[in-house]
């Protein structure tokens, strides 16, 4: 029963830290710019689809496919929020969650043409596969690697944000925009930025949960739902929030399946509206 | 003029009368989506709650032996709008974000029950042996459909008089102030919860009385029917047409509906496509929607 109990506090981790890099960046662009962006997803499908399509077409190494997924979809989505996103940004939340429900069938649509309807499978090194047997249990090495590769990236986030200039900045735009913009601070150049960084993390964590959730055109459907949990649970802007909703929402998940089957997620929904009746604005939610 | 129209499909297009059945029953679903979003701005993603809740409701009944259409129906009508009312003081309660959050979750919530009592709903093989008797005794639902599109255009057409009536008298127009304005309408002494609660629970009942029509008309009930995929896309329809106009609701649902039995059955890719690039369109160029954006050019020419 203990060990059980590890097992699934281990598994539920490791989903957990898959989703908080695929939401945080959503959460810091929400709280910046109240823009509701619903095709966050989608970039994380893509980048899923990088890692494969270059690891199986150049012959790429695993370790140099998630920084290609993280970089590729930082530029795609420079150009999409250029093109595209910008125009929205005065427009209420209605048009926004439908203009970015919009983008995912266009997305799921090209990716369903270039790459069919199979499910994408990701071929690990050696080293990441299989088990490590500690103390009776056996945990995968895999998510233990996810794990590891989620608290490096939190660190470096919170060191940034605490720490560097750039981070000082979205600090400021996060808490009042409009203030910062009035001490003459470029929050457009920081919000591109910005998005740009959460949509590569987006890409990143595509990359990472192909071999956990299956890469298919639906990806980016399947994946808003957790993705806007998280963000909603943790609240707007916190990047300790989005990391204690997605653990939080990883571990519940992945306990719900596993103890209760029956009733499938039907308690995170529960947790989920009661959390919101209780704090409308997150756990961690400022505003 | 529009309603004289809706009468062609039994004369011109017989082989297309279950779809257009499909039609009115969505189109009743989006009127009472559009009563919420439309008019009194709450938005939401997980409408479709109340037109399983009918559909399971008017389902359950026939199974157990109640198969009589008309009462049926209200029966259904009057539980969603029940249970809405009951609901309605969970959705006063939050705004924006949120709002979409909760509404969304108390959606899969009720999909996810519904998975979980199998004994009631038939589970994911959804329910089955519904018999609907002939309403008044008189008219059987035949296998063409011509009974099934009179049914549901009916039903439509009452639940939109009702409606428009709604939305013209002094409860209508305290809507759009809320609408509007939030903040102002406790300023000029207007229970604006109040009026949400009660608006939120007419759509809930409409929205039964779609789901109910759906059960009564086709014979099945399954788990789609409470599904997310159905709240999205009431809500596409809605848009595409134009909220906060009746017609928009009814037009959207037909441009919606139309296209996917087309292009879907070209390939099912190209419905994905062209309901996106459509979707980005209409946001970017058409903020009223479709209908709203005719009114213009319309109002241009005069």
């Amino acid at each position: 029963m203990i060990s059980q109990i590890v097992i699934v506090l281990f598994d539920g981790f490791a989903f957990g830290m898959l989703l908080f890099l695929l939401s945080v960046g959503l959460s810091v662009t929400l709280g910046m710019m109240n823009f509701i962006n619903l095709a966050h997803g989608a970039f994380g499908m893509f980048g899923g689809y990088v890692a494969v399509t270059v690891m199986r077409q150049l012959g790429l190494p695993f370790l140099a496919a998630l920084p290609l997924a993280f970089i590729a979809m930082a530029l795609l989505s420079i150009l999409i929020e250029r093109t595209l996103f910008r125009r929205l940004y005065k427009a209420g939340e209605l048009n926004q969650v439908l203009f970015t429900i919009g983008v995912v069938f266009v997305a799921a649509a090209a990716a369903t043409f270039t790459f069919g309807t199979v499910q994408q499978v990701i071929i690990l090194p050696d080293w990441l596969r299989g088990s490590a047997e500690i103390g009776g249990v056996r945990f995968g090495i895999y998510r233990a690697f996810i794990i590891l590769v989620a608290l490096i990236i939190t660190a470096l986030l919170v060191f940034g944000l605490e720490r560097t200039r750039l981070g000082a900045q979205i600090r400021a735009a996060v808490d009042n925009q409009r203030m910062a913009q009035g001490l003459g601070l470029d929050v457009e150049r920081v919000f591109a930025i910005t998005f740009a960084l959460g949509c590569g993390l987006a890409g990143l964590g595509g990359a990472l949960a192909v071999e956990i959730v299956g890469l298919s055109p639906s990806f980016g459907f399947q994946m808003l739902v957790y993705v806007l949990i998280v963000v909603s649970v943790g609240g707007l802007g916190s990047i300790s929030g989005s990391f204690a909703g997605a653990a939080l929402l990883g571990i519940g998940d992945v306990a719900g399946k596993y103890f209760w089957p029956e009733i499938g997620s039907f308690l995170i929904y529960l947790l989920l509206v009661a959390i919101l009746l209780v704090r409308p604005l997150g756990l961690f939610g400022k505003r | 003029m529009f309603w004289l129209a809706a009468l062609l499909p039994f004369i011109l297009f017989p082989t297309y009368l279950p779809l257009a059945s499909q039609i009115a029953i969505a189109a009743l679903f989006a009127i009472s989506v559009d009563l919420i979003l439309g008019y009194a701005g709450i938005v939401t993603l997980g409408h479709a709650m109340f037109f399983g809740l009918g559909a399971y409701f008017a389902g359950v009944i026939s199974v157990r032996g109640w198969g009589e259409p008309i009462s049926g129906l209200l029966m259904a009508g009057l539980f969603a709008g029940v249970i809405g009312y009951i609901v309605s003081f969970l959705i006063t309660r939050v705004q924006h974000l949120a709002l979409i959050m909760v509404t969304l979750g108390l959606g899969f919530l009720t999909y996810e029950l519904a998975n979980a009592l199998p004994w009631l709903t038939g589970g994911t093989d959804g329910l089955r042996g519904i018999r609907t008797w002939p309403i008044f005794g008189q008219f059987k639902f035949d296998l063409w459909g011509y009974t099934g599109y009179a049914y549901a255009l009916a039903v439509l057409f009452l639940c939109f008089l009702l409606s428009r009536r709604l939305v013209n008298s002094s409860f209508g127009l305290a809507l759009r102030g809320i609408r509007e304005n939030v903040k102002r309408m406790p300023a000029i002494g207007a229970d604006h919860k109040g009026h949400l609660r009660l608006i939120y629970a007419i759509s809930a009942s409409i929205a039964g009385l779609a789901g109910a029509l759906m059960a009564q008309t086709t014979n099945t009930v399954a788990l789609d029917s409470l599904s997310f995929e159905r709240s999205a896309d009431v809500v596409v329809m809605l848009i595409l047409g134009g909220t906060g106009r009746l017609y928009g609701a009814i037009l959207g649902t037909i441009i919606f509906l139309v296209a996917r039995d087309q292009l879907a059955g070209i390939n099912p890719q190209y419905w994905y496509f062209g309901i996106g690039i459509l979707l980005m369109v209409v946001v970017l160029f058409m903020p009223k929607g479709i209908l709203g954006f005719l009114a213009r050019i319309v109002e241009r020419r005069k």
